[in-house]
């Protein structure tokens, strides 16, 4: 009987006739263990709830952690505050707004790039590269500048709508819906609307109006109060919530449409409503912070990094990553000139850019 | 590991001189053919594809039960044929009735759940793990919203082992080989719990071995009452190893029934233009169809 090993002993002859018989051996098994979603969520929260709190305790006035902890908790009806009057008022209003809204829009940034990456299929998919967050830009510049604040998230919701719309027409005119040409795409539709809400501003602002360009096209969270928490919060019940419930669904796009379709998903109907979902979540982002950028791009692919794929950890651990950093980005941005203080943006991009360039280089090939 | 002849009869007539190739010709009534139960009908199904119909009135039925192959040259329509019974491709015209309802008007969801689909070529970029991908199969039965986590674990573990590559749970898809691949796609599909399986040359990229172990995995699943399609390139395989055979060519059925009545040397050449000698496999008994351009006189 003829066996592999004397088929190899006999290829090892220096003999004309060589049998290619054998049976490829498989590589080792490179086992990856299966990553626990609870205990991350669970340490992730309580660094978010740590983070709200150390953060607002950062700044010119004096005032300890645990302080401001006692404030915050004062507030909520726990006790009396340990703090001035004065201080007191420094954190419940100045301070924790701010960073409330820096949590609520580094999540909902980091939901919409997760999503938007998975509905795509583009690594690359991120709200301020595909031009949704210029979009949304344009939009809240348009109505801010005639008067019509209430109207804020509604038209930044508008501009990041038509500006992703704007993005995919492109790409497919432009020879279909590959991440390079999405991406391309992205970028003309962003400096259109960059362009666009510049020359709004510089048209009607009388004053600052450098200041306020940079603060909507890089990003700013100086000017936000409980009404910009609240217009964020309010997006992340309404958008965030239903996509995070909407995750499995996500799992489903990994090997494209049609394979997404023969296990019963309605592609179309999913696709629309969640990147609506996704530019309605952005829209409202933008309209308190401006176009910060990069946090739809990073989180998704950091998380994935540790917890793998399923969009069932992916969207709740890369929102919670989004939130932790964007209040600490910010913290960053108010501190580092202080007095002055740099736009957010900046120190969103100095991190992003990087990893926009590594997660370029890791896809080689392909168009 | 060798695949066990039982369900195959031997066909009264001839084993090589049987002419009975054809438009219409039905298992029925002919010397050999089995009764089947027909649980999949399909009825004057037209699937265009950028404007170019690819599928051009194929009537056809698929025996609940059984292993059917879908034979025919590259570009016969084969692919898109088992896209269109899956719901996955728009038809333009037709029915496709299982167990006699219409399963391109069930809701998409129920429908996943009766048919499943194994393609060809399935490539991601994301970095999935074999289990990731077979748990993928489970989402027709499993709520689509809420946060839990909503996993059938029992499910895709007997997925995985029924394709046989329990072992491969952990590893990467992308770092798995075409064959391994293959298989992968068989778990994921038969954890949809599907009465259909639907697969597109699931012998494709695999060696020898791998091709009879699918072929014996294939009838075992029939022979638990799914219906399996496969679409075929190898003649042999669907000669010896399947109890239906559906021949298309430029998108029609040209004839259909009990392969060792069907894939005579007339037909093989008609559709395929190589000459065909139908042999009997010295061994098994079962029929080996060699090929050749030409160099015969039929």
């Amino acid at each position: 009987m003829t066996d592999v090993r004397s088929l190899r002993a006999a290829a090892a002859r220096p003999s004309p006739a060589r049998p290619s018989a054998a049976r490829p051996s498989p590589p080792p098994p490179a086992p990856h263990r299966r990553f626990r979603t609870g205990p991350a969520t669970a340490v992730l929260a309580a660094a978010l709830v740590f983070s709200i709190a150390a953060a607002t305790a950062v700044g010119p006035a004096d005032i300890s952690v645990a302080d401001a902890f006692g404030a915050i908790a004062s507030h909520l009806g726990l006790g009396s505050s340990p703090l001035s009057a004065l201080h007191d008022g420094i954190i419940w209003e100045l301070r924790l707004p701010r960073v409330l809204t820096a949590a609520a829009v580094g999540a909902g940034l980091a939901v919409s790039g997760a999503v938007m990456q998975a509905l795509t299929r583009n690594a690359l998919a991120d709200p301020y590269l595909l031009g949704l967050s210029s979009g949304a830009s344009l939009g809240a510049v348009c109505v801010v500048l005639l008067g019509l604040q209430l109207l804020l998230p509604l038209a930044a919701f508008i501009g990041a709508l038509a500006a992703l719309a704007a993005t995919l027409l492109l790409a497919r005119l432009a020879g279909g819906l590959t991440p390079s040409r999405t991406v391309l795409a992205g970028v003309a539709v962003s400096s259109l609307g960059s362009a666009l809400t510049s020359l709004v501003i510089f048209w009607t602002a009388t004053g600052d109006s450098y200041r306020n360009i940079l603060g909507w096209l890089l990003g700013s969270l100086s000017g936000a109060q409980w009404s910009s928490a609240g217009i964020a919060g309010a997006a992340l019940l309404v958008a965030g919530v239903p996509l995070l419930a909407a995750s499995r669904l996500l799992d489903g796009f990994a090997f494209g449409d049609d394979a997404a379709s023969a296990l019963g998903i309605h592609v179309p109907a999913v696709r629309w409503s969640m990147l609506a979902g996704t530019a309605l979540l952005t829209g409202a982002m933008v309209s308190v912070s401006g176009a910060i950028g990069f946090i739809g791009l990073v989180f998704p692919h950091v998380v994935r990094l540790i917890a793998g794929p399923g969009h069932r950890a992916l969207l709740p651990l890369s929102a919670l990553c989004g939130a932790i950093f964007l209040i600490w980005a910010d913290t960053g941005a108010r501190f580092i000139f202080e007095p002055r203080e740099l736009p957010v943006g900046v120190v969103t991009a100095v991190i992003g850019a990087p990893v926009f360039a590594y997660v370029l280089a890791r896809r080689k090939g392909g168009s | 590991m060798k695949t066990v002849p039982t369900r195959v009869r031997q066909p009264d007539g001839g084993p090589t001189g049987t002419r009975q190739a054809g438009t219409g010709q039905r298992d029925a009534g002919q010397p050999g053919a089995r009764e089947h139960a027909a649980n999949l009908k399909a009825a004057g199904l037209d699937v265009a594809l950028g404007g170019k119909l690819v599928v051009d009135g194929v009537d056809c039925t698929v025996p609940a039960g059984a292993l059917s192959a879908l034979v025919g040259p590259n570009g016969a329509g084969k692919s898109t044929l088992l896209r269109a019974l899956a719901g996955v491709v728009p038809v333009r015209r037709g029915t496709v009735l299982w167990q006699g309802r219409d399963l391109l008007r069930l809701p998409r969801r129920e429908r996943a759940r009766i048919a499943a689909l194994a393609e060809q070529e399935s490539g991601t970029d994301t970095p999935l793990t074999v289990r990731d991908v077979v748990s993928l199969g489970t989402m027709p039965h499993r709520p689509l919203l809420g946060f839990g986590d909503g996993e059938d674990d029992a499910a895709v573990a007997g997925a995985l082992r029924s394709a046989g590559v329990p072992e491969l749970a952990d590893r990467l898809f992308g770092e798995l080989s075409g064959g391994q691949r293959q298989r992968v796609q068989l778990a994921r599909a038969l954890a949809q719990q599907p009465q259909l399986l639907l697969l597109d040359e699931p012998t494709n990229h695999l060696d020898p071995h791998a091709q009879l172990t699918t072929l014996h995995l294939m009838r075992q699943l029939a022979g638990q009452g799914i219906a399996v399609v496969a679409a075929l390139h190898d003649l042999t395989h669907a000669a010896a190893h399947c109890d239906h055979v559906i021949v298309l060519s430029e998108g029609a059925v040209v004839a259909a029934g009990d392969p060792r009545l069907v894939l005579t040397a007339d037909l093989i050449h008609a559709v395929y233009g190589v000459d065909a000698h139908v042999l009997e496999h010295p061994a098994t008994g079962r029929p080996l169809i060699a090929l050749s351009l030409g160099v015969s006189s039929r």
